[in-house]
């Protein structure tokens, strides 16, 4: 293992000492067995937390290192160790504990290792040469290493409006971080990092989801989303898409699981995903929105007394991108040629309307394509099993958030003025991304009530047919 | 794209540290022209140089199929590498 990989590992063992701090103040980590079924959450949130401080600390003249990890982690689990003596009981799971096969995820689970063990080595070797991925992404980090914040040129002149200056910083800010890490500049190595948003999405979505659906249920949907070949694929393109995916599929689950079982815990993690998805891409504030609205409505008519909690959550997801519009407004930046304003303007709707046909169209058979796998009728057949066992508020939830998204992307192309046929052919194939693992990432939790009636109902067969077979014995 | 790994070598070879450069192309204005590819590809790859948006900010003109003396600038030097793909060092008035 080469020592740029080393630091680069350093770097990201250090994050999740970020997350393990945010996971013991949140309590989610009292037991043993907790610590180890949260660990993969633990790193997921460091991502994001520090992927939050690094995109802000860009525009603020500060760089994060190494030293300033360390320093962060080191006082993020102070406060978590803090907070945990402080705590007198622990977090209780209000929803029925749905435990499943340990040993079937753990097979399952060992898959998935393989199968990212498998991507690293390519990884790890993979140049720095689809178009977006250098001349935007690539771009942005190297120019954060070289100068140490967002305060430049590069950020901020029209020499550079080419590198979509609009588009928020969290992937660069991160990989940058990794830059300084490593002292150098890797464009091969780097890919690295956007596989290990992979390994924390799957760690994320197991410890958001433990004890609330059958484990093998969870690491069934972890393997078919990330065997899905537009997943590794795309990820090691240094594209920021999936990584937008991953974040704000986290986020929508905890989302739908604070819905389902309230419990506290739920929505500081909701905030802090679709925090960083607000701050990886602009479409983030989309899917971010898409979740948060069906939601205030469907409590505004059914339980109000958590309306203000959802408000205080949707807030402090606004603030996390505050600092980001200030510095693109204080700049003049704007988001090329595709503005929301748009969508008010009936007579820029009725001209564009010849655009929404083909966009429906394109979106759907890049949804229902063979190359996203399992995802799709995964995700039918969960919404059709939450539906069935009664589970109707996160049915609800879960239509509301794919039709608004999906309705989002629509809008998107709709109002925009590039060519149509080059904009979806060059963007409509991974811009579905975030639907199709979010919708996925939400079966495990859609699922499990009927997972668990089914298995049950299965063993009552069983006992039953025994019963029936065994030979009737008479005293001798 | 039009220009090989050897342009953007090319230009890499005359910056100094610290030059600014201004990108000479053929702009059609549509999306993806030569000028707004050489500007991606020139302004990744020779980072930490900064790219201007404006000639007379430049310290050094990357040209490509066009000629730096169209600009109205004098220059100290211009290196060609072939016709039409040249290097030109700007005169800075002090």
């Amino acid at each position: 293992m080469s020592r740029e990989v080393l630091l680069l590992l350093l770097a990201n063992g250090l994050e999740l000492c970020v997350g393990l701090g945010v996971v013991l103040a949140l309590g989610l980590a009292d037991t043993s067995m907790a610590f180890a079924a949260r660990l993969g959450l633990a790193y997921g949130l460091g991502l994001a937390v520090t992927g939050i401080l690094d995109a802000t600390f860009a525009i603020a003249r500060v760089a994060i290192g190494l030293p300033e990890l360390a320093l962060l982690a080191l006082g993020s689990l102070l406060v978590g160790l803090l907070r945990r003596s402080q705590r007198t009981a622990a977090v209780a799971q209000t929803a029925e504990p749905r435990t499943g096969s340990t040993l079937l995820a753990l097979g399952i689970g060992a898959i998935t290792a393989g199968l990212l063990a498998v991507a690293a080595g390519a990884y790890a070797v993979t140049p720095l040469v689809q178009w977006d991925g250098w001349a935007i992404w690539g771009t942005k980090a190297q120019a954060l290493y070289d100068f140490g914040s967002a305060n430049g040129p590069l950020f901020t002149s029209p020499a550079y409006q080419g590198i979509q200056q609009s588009y928020p910083l969290l992937l660069p800010a991160l990989e940058a971080t990794d830059y300084r890490a490593m002292g150098a500049v890797d464009g091969s190595v780097i890919h690295l990092q956007l596989l290990l948003f992979a390994v924390a999405f799957a760690g994320s979505l197991f410890g958001l989801l433990w004890r609330r659906a059958p484990s093998e249920l969870i690491a069934l949907c972890v393997l078919a989303i990330l065997a899905a070949s537009p997943v590794l694929g795309q990820l090691g393109s240094n594209y920021a898409d999936i990584p937008l995916a991953f974040e704000i599929a986290l986020g929508v689950v905890a989302l739908a699981r604070w819905l389902s079982d309230d419990e506290p815990w739920l929505l500081p993690v909701a905030v802090v995903f679709l925090g960083a998805g607000v701050l990886t891409k602009n479409e983030g504030s989309m899917f971010a929105a898409a979740a948060l609205l069906p939601l205030l409505v469907y409590l505004a008519a059914r339980d109000r007394r958590r309306v203000l909690r959802l408000l205080a959550a949707a807030g402090a997801v606004a603030a996390i991108l505050i600092p980001w519009r200030i510095f693109t407004s204080l700049n003049h930046l704007t988001a090329g040629d595709i503005r929301f304003s748009n969508a008010l303007h009936p007579e820029l709707l009725s001209a564009h309307a010849s655009r929404v046909a083909p966009t429906v169209q394109s979106l759907v058979d890049e949804i229902g394509g063979t190359s996203w796998g399992l995802l799709v009728p995964l995700t039918a057949l969960g919404v059709l099993a939450a539906f069935i066992a009664g589970r109707s508020a996160l049915t609800w939830f879960a239509v509301a958030w794919l039709f608004l998204s999906f309705a989002g992307l629509v809008l998107v192309y709709w109002i925009s003025s590039l060519p149509l046929d080059w904009y979806l052919g060059t963007s409509a194939y991974r811009i579905v991304a975030t639907l199709v693992i979010g919708g996925a990432s939400l079966t495990p939790l859609l699922a499990a009530d009927a997972w668990a009636e089914s298995k049950k109902a299965l063993h009552g067969l069983r006992r039953t047919r025994g019963r029936a077979a065994r030979p009737e014995t008479f005293p001798a | 794209m039009p220009f090989s790994p050897t342009v953007i070598a090319f230009y890499a070879l005359h910056l100094r540290p610290g030059d600014r450069f201004y990108v000479q192309a053929p702009d059609s204005g549509k999306l993806g022209n030569q000028r707004a590819s050489l500007m991606l590809a020139a302004g990744y790859a020779l980072l930490p140089h900064l790219m201007v948006s404006r000639p007379d900010e430049a310290d050094v003109v990357l040209s490509f199929k066009a000629n730096p003396r169209t600009l109205g600038l004098f220059y100290t030097s211009v290196d060609n590498l072939v016709d039409g793909i040249s290097v030109a060092r700007v005169a800075h008035v002090a």
